[in-house]
């Protein structure tokens, strides 16, 4: 479809094949990711997110199926590969411990370099892309080295940020950060995805929280394979189907279930705090207090 | 002091010879923990909460102040290498980073290597290792090799080493913080074992609510002070408070507390999903179906 920007079509991956160790990490997946807007990936550790995500820009190749990025199947010629790579950035888990330049600046210069852009384009990208994560010039002759968990983990997403991917792709980017620092990283998500109206992207988390609360649409992975996929609403609706699968649901939307199931008539497709309190106004008729 | 006090905190001056900005410095801190006991230590990054953490095991020393476990003073510089092996014991540690902590290939080698290290009776080291793994239910892991394993079962193989120590107190710096939702759920289960069966101190550093709100004491430190002290129903009664220092509150605390600013009054600092749901329900039969005549 014109407006999916990556395709899967019966993709399936097996790690370590006619070994002992044999995996089949994704079996038989479909998927469609529509241009613009945040997808986020949900599932177990092991249930083939991380696959996933490596196969989308090419790390890894299929081992039946296709993969589309914007309609065209991206192992058709080995030489488009390289710029697969760079329309589609992907952020790994604890990316800081990737970072290996002198300087702040250098360090985010080092992907549009590679791309073989010009001095003041690269320039003007490493401006832009510092901006993005919230931090300032200041930090620019910097050594990464000497920044706090929650600077460096930035710097590494302006990285990729400053190739200006048209995937954005992110495994649990805020894993292990404090409220303000999830915050600064979403926060900065969303200033790419204003200034890049078209760019999609694309976040795995175990945080149904964060989950609920950023993203327009959820794949649920379950033991290789697509489980569920939908809004926010549509799949946190289903609180039944999550929970047996052994995935959280988001505290709000499990207080919803609760109440449900003592027999009061609430909506249990609920996933912010701002939602259940709307509807339990609702129902409680107001604050009057009697 | 009393022989309840297991850790006590005089106030403590630290700061850091590079630090810029504040970042972990310590102006005046004073607390004392209770021997059995489970204590969070809540907040932000950069607050000085790991650095409360590593100057109760001395990795870190005061710039002013007393800190005093099992009634020593471990900043008495007069203290003989014997005594200071004596406290390390006492206090074991549990870090971050489950990779970082595994020093041999082998699960029960890794959980041999602390007590091997203090010259520990071999009999007696065998003994340890085979009911810290049991209390870790790490049996089946035995011979294997610890890079392997999950992240969760890492860090139980990191606390079963600590366990063969038999130390008092054991200081979680942020142990579940790279793990997974499994992960975190089997630490913290362990973490109520330790407190249940083995009657250790637990001391929490974290800035995961979810996991504070399980602990019986929850001390907020901020800019290198304690701001908040108290069991997890009063902290987390003070969500402005908690916000203010770039904390946030679980959910259900969050929800209860927005019902009550319009008009409500259900009680402060609820944290758990159920508590939440009987008390809204609670309402819902007293006020709306009572009132309907049902």
């Amino acid at each position: 479809m014109a407006n999916d920007i990556i395709v899967f079509d019966k993709v399936s991956y097996i790690y370590g094949e006619k070994t002992p160790g044999e995996k089949i990490a994704l079996d038989n997946i479909s998927i469609n990711i529509e241009r613009s807007g945040i997808t986020g990936i949900i599932g177990h550790t092991g249930s083939g997110k991380s696959t996933l995500l490596r196969l989308m820009n090419g790390l890894l190749k299929p081992k039946t199926g296709k993969i589309y990025l914007d309609g065209k199947d991206i192992h058709d010629d080995k030489r488009n590969l390289r710029d697969v790579r760079f329309r589609v950035g992907l952020v790994f888990q604890y990316p800081e411990y990737q970072l290996f330049e002198e300087t702040v600046y250098k360090d985010i210069a080092f992907g549009p370099k590679n791309m073989g852009l010009d001095e003041e384009e690269i320039d003007q990208r490493v401006k832009r892309a510092i901006e993005f994560v919230g931090l300032t010039e200041d930090y620019m002759e910097k050594s990464p080295f000497d920044l706090s968990g929650g600077e460096k983990r930035r710097v590494a997403i302006a990285g990729i940020i400053a190739m200006e991917p048209e995937v954005l792709v992110l495994d649990e980017p805020a894993a292990g950060l404090d409220p303000i620092g999830r915050e600064e990283i979403f926060g900065g998500l969303e200033r790419y995805r204003r200034a890049k109206p078209e760019a999609s992207v694309i976040i795995v988390s175990h945080s149904m929280e964060d989950m609920a609360r950023y993203c327009d649409r959820i794949i649920v992975m379950n033991e290789s394979r697509v489980m569920m996929s939908g809004t926010p609403r549509e799949v946190f609706g289903q609180g039944d189907r999550i929970i047996s699968s052994g995935l959280g649901l988001p505290q709000i939307t499990r207080i919803m279930n609760e109440l449900s199931k003592k027999g009061m008539p609430v909506r249990t497709d609920i996933y912010t705090v701002k939602e259940a309190q709307e509807e339990l106004m609702r129902i409680l008729g107001g604050g009057k207090r009697c | 002091m009393d022989n309840n006090t297991i850790i006590s905190f005089k106030d403590v001056y630290f700061a850091y010879e590079d630090s810029e900005d504040g970042k972990g410095v310590l102006n005046g801190v004073s607390f004392d923990i209770e021997r059995g006991s489970f204590v969070a230590v809540l907040g932000h990054n950069g607050c000085g909460k790991s650095t409360i953490a590593k100057l109760m095991n001395m990795l870190l020393s005061p710039k002013s102040g007393k800190i005093y476990v099992d009634g020593m003073d471990i900043t008495n510089e007069d203290m003989t290498d014997e005594e200071f092996y004596e406290f390390r014991r006492r206090i074991g540690m549990v870090f971050q980073n489950p990779d970082n902590q595994i020093v041999t290939s082998v699960v029960e080698e890794d959980i041999a290597f602390g007590p091997e290290n203090i010259g520990v009776d071999p009999d007696e080291i065998r003994k340890r290792v085979d009911s810290a793994m049991e209390l870790m239910g790490l049996r089946q892991f035995a011979k294997a090799n610890p890079t392997k394993l999950s992240g969760g079962q890492k860090q139980r193989v990191a606390i079963a080493g600590v366990i063969a120590m038999m130390p008092e107190c054991i200081i979680f710096d942020e142990s579940t913080a790279m793990l997974d939702p499994d992960g975190r759920r089997e630490v913290m289960e362990i973490i109520n074992k330790l407190k249940n069966e083995k009657k250790i101190t637990v001391i929490l550093i974290t800035h995961n609510m979810d996991e504070a709100a399980m602990a019986d004491r929850v001390i907020v430190v901020n800019g290198g002070r304690i701001v908040l002290d108290g069991t997890p129903k009063q902290v987390f009664a003070s969500v402005e408070k908690l916000r203010a220092t770039g904390l946030d509150v679980p959910q259900p605390t969050e929800l209860l507390y927005s019902l009550n600013n319009s008009g409500f009054s259900f009680p402060e600092g609820i944290t758990s999903i159920d508590e939440c749901a009987d008390e809204i329900y609670k309402y819902y039969c007293d006020k709306v179906l009572n009132k309907n005549g049902k």
